[in-house]
């Protein structure tokens, strides 16, 4: 018996062999398409579309952070081989800043929704081929997306008609996809502390650390009479920097 | 025999600071070149801006005068219709390309009055409390009659808080908050409208009948510094508190945070009591983040102020104090190249680290309220020192920020302002930075320490000579003190840099002129 078993022991090898083989396949499709739903026939289409947004959600919101709101700055300050764009500037000496970007809640949706639309697009028709490829009929309108950053989230409504037919009917006109942030705080802040820049040339960030225990205000001075603000809330990873140049005294007289 | 006097004139120039080639620009266009202009757009991309010409973006409107002239430029507030906020000195072309409303003259839209957000307060304009209310739910509430931010704050404290209680799918249940909440809001898929408010009380009050009882759990509140007890339906209920987990009238009535343990104190890290109190450096976290576990729940109050921070201090959270790290000293006209002053910041439990403008432009000052630090950079004034002629003007903190120092005169500037009357000069408190590796302005401040010595020496019937005249000049004092002098200017003469380091030269020469007879 016991010389049988040892005979056999290449086999059991192969067996086990091929089995790792299968298991890291699957690994691997799960981790290289994890939009794939590889273990159900059924799909749901509003997580699929989460799964699919969601990391470009994350990406265009840390850039945008990192980058004072602008995903391709023009008139910028380099930081720590970041650029980080003004968004109050002055060229002249002993004057405050003018605003060079209003309306700053509005720019960054929009700002999101430029990244985004495109990947949406993508991720819908490719939740529409998989439909079909599961032997749906599907007809689908124009789609649409609004993103909007409000207290504690931002979200992305996906504005799209879709109905899919088999045995029976099923029509959705919305899809949202909302990511936890405290990036709204974060930019209120970045606002107020631009119209104090753009008035009285400076602003004073231990008050609004006082006020706002969550808040985390790093002010940094560079010598050509730049300021850079990095924003966090100390409770989640959110952030927020961008550039100032304001009220700045030369060397000398001038 | 007559005695021949000869006078020999040694004429010893001291010229310190630093010595710039001037470049001339040949180019002819250089004039226009410079001529600023206001510019619609900058090839950098910044819009409105006092320019060269030549800094301007090929196609952008620009005119020969300053941006507050133009119409397209003049800086005004400009007000964001959804969001309801006002921002000021913004461009009108800015403002308008992005959507917004401008006006030359603040708008009434921007006008604030108190916002109430349930148990919240805002100081903001009609519009930013309609939307901060339906962000959150609310039924707008705002006063105009309120004039400040602070009797705002007061308003919203003094509102009555206690328990809504209402029926929500044949259950009784209750929401904790304001009166006026439980008037209007809704929560979840209830409305509220029509609850029963009983003030003071909790919703894990027994009395009530309610299906919320009590709980070990814990939370922290919006707003408030506290850890909380939070009942079964999640409300939250009086501070945590581990001795009254069972206490079953510390589950009926409201208890303020005075009458809750420990009030006189911050109770950090705490494993029993969540009394927090910001003001004290500590407020509700969760237990990770705090570094401590509390006996019940996953909250306790963390410590958020500075233990042994870079001058070996401790500080509380809030606490800012001025830091001087580099070589040289300040006060006294003494600071070394390339110093500055730094703010430091004790924030949630981390010293922050804030730098004064460059060259000194700035320098900090601190003060104590109550043993509380506070520092602030301010701009040092030490533009007219030079030309103060008397102790008192000079030191006048209303002005400027400058030091008399008697006895000490500065021959070029003697000259120049023909101030010979002086007795002293008046220099910088802390003398100021300048671009001294390519600026010509620096050569000319420096100049200002120069000083020409005439010293006369006689000749003897055998050939000797003999100092006769200014032999202070000769000796090597003269030449230290002078250089001394220089050093209090600015950037200028023998100073060290911020690491201690002295300069690769000397930071002045001395040059001996021709001599000269005299019968």
């Amino acid at each position: 018996m016991m010389e049988w078993v040892f005979s056999d022991k290449r086999g059991q090898v192969t067996i086990f062999v091929i089995l790792a083989v299968i298991i890291v396949a699957v690994v691997i499709v799960i981790f290289a398409f994890p939009q794939a739903n590889v273990f159900s026939s059924s799909l749901n289409p509003s997580s699929y579309l989460r799964t699919c947004i969601e990391p470009e959600i994350e990406n265009i919101k840390n850039t945008l952070s990192e980058q004072g709101g602008y995903s391709n700055p023009d008139n910028y300050a380099v930081y720590n081989d970041l650029k980080l764009q003004y968004l109050c500037y002055t060229s002249d000496f002993y004057t405050p800043c003018y605003v060079q970007q209003p309306l700053l809640l509005k720019h960054l949706q929009d700002e999101m929704k430029k990244y985004i639309e495109p990947r949406a697009k993508q991720c819908f028709e490719d939740l529409k081929s998989q439909y079909e490829r599961r032997g749906y009929d599907v007809r689908s309108g124009n789609s649409q997306i609004d993103v909007s950053i409000v207290p504690q989230r931002i979200s992305v409504d996906f504005v799209a008609p879709l109905t899919i037919i088999k045995e029976d009917t099923q029509t959705f006109q919305k899809f949202s996809v909302a990511i936890e942030s405290e990036w709204y705080y974060l930019i209120n802040t970045a606002v107020n502390i631009i119209q104090y820049e753009s008035t009285f040339g400076d602003s004073e960030t231990s008050l609004y650390m006082s006020y706002y225990p969550n808040l985390k205000i790093e002010k940094t001075r560079r010598d050509d009479g730049s300021t850079i603000y990095q924003l966090s809330d100390v409770t989640t990873s959110d952030k927020f920097a961008f550039a100032t140049r304001s009220l700045v005294w030369p060397q000398g007289f001038i | 025999m007559i005695n021949e006097k000869i006078a020999l004139f040694f004429g010893i120039f001291l010229i310190l600071g630093t010595f710039v080639i001037a470049q001339t620009p040949d180019n002819p266009n250089v004039g226009n070149q410079l001529q600023t202009v206001c510019c619609e757009q900058t090839v950098k991309g910044a819009f409105c801006q006092n320019v060269p010409v030549s800094e301007c973006k090929p196609g952008s409107r620009q005119v020969p005068t300053s941006c507050e002239s133009t119409s397209y430029c003049k800086a005004g507030t400009c007000y964001d219709s959804t969001e309801g906020t006002c921002l000021d000195n913004t461009p009108q072309l800015v403002c308008n390309n992005n959507g917004g409303v401008w006006s030359a003259e603040e708008p009434p839209q921007c006008s604030l009055g108190c916002c109430i957000l349930g148990d919240q307060a805002a100081f903001v304009s009609l519009v930013r409390c309609k939307r901060l209310s339906s962000y959150l739910g609310l039924e707008t509430n705002y006063d105009t009659s309120v004039s400040n931010e602070l009797a705002c704050i007061d308003k919203v404290q003094q509102q009555e808080v206690g328990a809504c209680v209402y029926e929500f799918e044949f259950e009784r249940t209750c929401k904790f908050g304001t009166r006026a909440e439980c008037n209007t809001q809704t929560g979840g898929n209830a409305t509220l409208a029509g609850g029963t408010f009983y003030a003071g009380k909790l919703c894990s009050a027994e009395e009530l009948g309610t299906i919320c009882g009590p709980t070990t759990k814990t939370t922290c509140v919006s707003g408030k510094d506290g850890v909380f007890f939070v009942d079964t339906c999640g409300n939250p209920a009086n501070i945590y508190d581990s001795s009254k987990i069972e206490n079953q009238q510390y589950w009926t009535d409201v208890i303020s945070v005075d009458n809750s343990c420990n009030p006189s104190s911050g109770n950090a890290l705490s494993s029993s009591c969540g009394n927090c109190d910001y003001l004290q450096g500590s407020i509700c976290r969760n237990k990770k983040d705090a570094g401590k576990s509390p006996t019940y729940g996953d909250y306790i109050c963390a410590d958020l102020n500075c233990k042994n921070t870079q001058n070996g201090k401790s500080y509380k959270h809030g606490e800012s104090w001025c830091v001087y790290n580099d070589e040289g000293k300040f006060g006294n006209a003494d600071n070394s190249v390339g110093s500055r002053f730094y703010k430091h910041v004790c924030i949630n439990g981390e010293e922050v680290l804030e730098q004064c403008e460059d060259f000194r432009a700035e320098e900090c000052i601190e003060d104590k309220i109550n043993d509380f630090s506070q520092a602030a950079c301010k701009v040092n004034r030490w533009q007219d020192c030079l030309q103060q002629t008397d102790a008192l003007s000079c030191e006048n903190e209303d002005l400027r920020d400058c030091n008399w120092n008697e006895g000490v005169l500065l021959q070029a500037l003697g000259e120049q302002t023909q101030q010979n009357q002086a007795t002293g000069t008046c220099f910088p408190e802390n003398k100021p930075g300048f671009n001294f590796w390519g600026d010509v302005e620096t050569s000319s401040l420096c100049a200002l320490g120069s000083e020409t010595c005439v010293v006369e020496f006689e000749k003897d019937l055998f050939g000797g000579k003999k100092c006769a005249g200014n032999c202070q000049c000769l000796s090597a004092n003269w030449e230290a003190e002078k250089g001394e002098i220089c050093k209090k200017l600015g950037d200028c003469g023998p100073s060290i840099n911020w690491l201690g380091k002295k300069g690769y030269d000397k930071g002045y020469k001395v040059i001996i002129g021709d001599i000269s007879k005299k019968d």
